[in-house]
């Protein structure tokens, strides 16, 4: 962040410091206010962390269907939703992505997307509210692929539209208007793509974190 | 303390730095904006429940068999104290394609109500499912947990997954008012005076205090990792196995100079079966930090210790402990995301049962500590 200086942000401003009947102490006051615009721009969180568990995240590729250049296709698609406060600040934003997954045979294709809430299934590249892609394949002889510390960024020149989202309107009747006008939501998409095995292939998501910041 | 408004558009409302000097008059519009933008900041709330993909399993006959007829999840969770309103959001669909399969979102565990339930049809498209959940605001730690059950009859064979839980996320309804805390915007007005006001949310000094305030539970990040499903794992040797093929990544803002590792809470939630007479569960950090839980209740609900029946699920929570784990690195921001040394910290998560029998694992959460 421009102009930020994090040394200062991570010492305490004591605030008897900033009473009527001191001096008054511009750089005190500068680095209050460096404070306040720190914490409002990196608010961070988790939007999922998940590590794979046997009998919950093995295996649920959905049917698979033949493939058009050969062999079979099978898709794993997830779609997350989370309240992005960086969003709404139309801030530059960073996820750091930690994906593993795993196939029995063929070639694994992984996509993680990062949109708005008005962002189209599936993640499509020229859909405007999807704000940042990234993606990985696996080779034929290592049918698995890791993600690891991979970032995706998203730019702030995205049009946010409050109040006017998908997700709320499914929710109909139980979000009240009041609390969800100054609510951005956004959406992680995760795609996992097995292309040429057999139709007996599986795949398997490992591990799952896309963790959210702006520095 | 009254209260303090929150500004829908803070963005509009820019911190000038470059007019305080100390030579420079002091002008009332920074101030608010920093007001405005604290205020703002607090409002948000937190994501407490950052849950991933399940399975969810019924029986052939609904009221038979030894699965329960409806998949109960329940987390641990720390909210703030000015959030009274929770947004649950759920997306989920069928892994077949007709539509058919009902499923009910209830309060019947619920410690409060959630509202009017309602029905949808869950097609291979995701549907997400948005829940409001009111709560006496507090960060005291709590159970939160809910149901998904089927409605009508299942034609399949046994038993078998018939809905994907593609996430469950639980975060704090922004305010756009909030109470007992934040600054009142309208005490920076130019040419109005800059006094002393810790108790009525006025002045620069309760500027600073809320600024403190908002480092020590505003910023931190809730729900760090939030796991909960029937059965996340079963233990049936007396030496501890990985619960999970991977361990899980954790970390948390830095939030002062000097260390690398900050505190968060954890919990654990299962029972034990079948004569067992205790279950642990231990949590290791790369790190070092290890936090380790023990449950001795059996099934209460399936006649002391046997597998739960159809309408079975006991189990308690261990009690909350903290663990340590590592922070931000900013030096590193640009490099992999802030993470120490580039090598991240990561939580193994291990399970055993003593005396025989099976210890089931039935949720874990750990949460940085907000409040």
């Amino acid at each position: 962040m421009a102009g930020s200086s994090l040394k200062q942000f991570y010492e305490s401003i004591n605030p008897f410091d900033l009473r009527t009947d001191m001096p008054c102490d511009a750089s005190r006051v500068w680095t209050l206010f460096d404070n306040i615009k720190h914490l409002c721009d990196s608010q961070p969180k988790y939007i999922v962390n998940v590590a794979g568990s046997p009998s919950a995240m093995q295996y649920f590729s959905e049917p698979a269907v033949p493939a058009p250049f050969g062999g079979w296709l099978s898709v794993i698609n997830l779609t997350f939703t989370f309240p992005s406060t960086t969003l709404q600040r139309q801030r530059f934003c960073n996820y750091d992505v930690l994906l593993s997954a795993s196939v029995t045979d063929g070639t694994l294709n992984a996509k993680v997307a990062i949109g708005n809430a008005n962002a189209s299934w599936p993640p499509d590249g020229n859909d405007s509210n999807v704000v940042g892609t990234l993606t990985g394949t696996s080779s034929s002889t290592t049918p698995a692929i890791v993600i690891n510390g991979q970032i995706i960024q998203f730019k702030p020149n995205v049009t946010m539209t409050p109040g006017s989202t998908t997700v709320q309107s499914v929710a109909t009747g139980h979000l009240g208007q009041s609390m969800n006008s100054n609510l951005f939501y956004g959406k992680a998409f995760v795609q996992l793509q097995c292309v040429g095995g057999f139709p007996s292939s599986c795949i398997r998501l490992d591990q799952l974190s896309i963790r959210e910041y702006t520095p | 303390m009254g209260d303090a408004p929150v500004d829908l558009y803070p963005l509009l409302s820019q911190i000038g730095l470059d007019g305080i000097r100390g030579t420079k008059p002091v002008i009332g519009q920074p101030h608010q904006a920093a007001a405005c933008s604290l205020n703002w900041l607090i409002g948000q709330g937190h994501m407490l429940v950052n849950d991933g993909p399940k399975f969810l399993y019924w029986p052939l006959d609904p009221g038979g068999g030894d699965f329960p007829t409806y998949s109960l999840f329940k987390y641990w969770i720390k909210p703030d104290a000015v959030h009274p309103t929770l947004i649950l959001h759920i997306t989920l669909r069928s892994i077949m394609s007709d539509g058919s399969y009902c499923v009910l979102l209830g309060s019947v565990e619920a410690p409060a109500s959630f509202g009017t339930p309602f029905y949808f049809s869950a097609g291979q498209h995701p549907t997400t499912v948005a829940v409001r959940y009111d709560i006496a605001a507090s960060n005291t730690p709590q159970e939160f947990s809910f149901h998904i059950s089927s409605l009508g009859a299942i034609a399949l064979e046994g038993p078998r997954p018939i809905l994907l839980v593609d996430s469950i996320q639980v975060f704090e309804a922004p305010q756009q008012i909030i109470n007992g805390v934040g600054v009142d915007t309208s005490s920076f007005d130019s040419r109005d005076p800059i006094y002393d006001g810790g108790s009525d949310l006025s002045s620069i000094a309760t500027l600073a205090i809320n600024t403190d305030v908002c480092k020590t539970a505003y910023y931190r990040r809730g729900g760090v990792y939030q796991n909960a499903s029937f059965a996340l794992a079963i233990a049936q040797t007396s030496s501890y196995v990985a619960a999970f093929p991977t361990p899980v990544p954790i970390q948390v803002p830095k939030l002062k100079n000097g260390g690398t590792l900050a505190t968060v809470n954890a919990n654990v939630h299962g029972w034990i079966g079948n004569g067992a007479t205790r279950g642990d569960c231990r949590l290791t950090m790369t790190n070092g930090s290890t936090a380790t839980f023990s449950i001795t209740a059996p099934n209460a609900l399936a006649g002391g210790g046997a597998w739960p029946g159809v309408t079975g699920y006991g189990g308690l929570w261990a009690g909350a402990q903290s663990m340590q784990v590592e922070v931000d690195d900013p030096s590193r921001w640009g490099i992999d995301g802030g993470i120490q040394g580039g090598t991240r910290d990561l939580c193994n998560v291990e399970v055993r049962v003593i005396g025989g029998g099976q210890f089931v694992l039935n949720g874990i959460s750990i949460y940085d500590i907000p409040g």
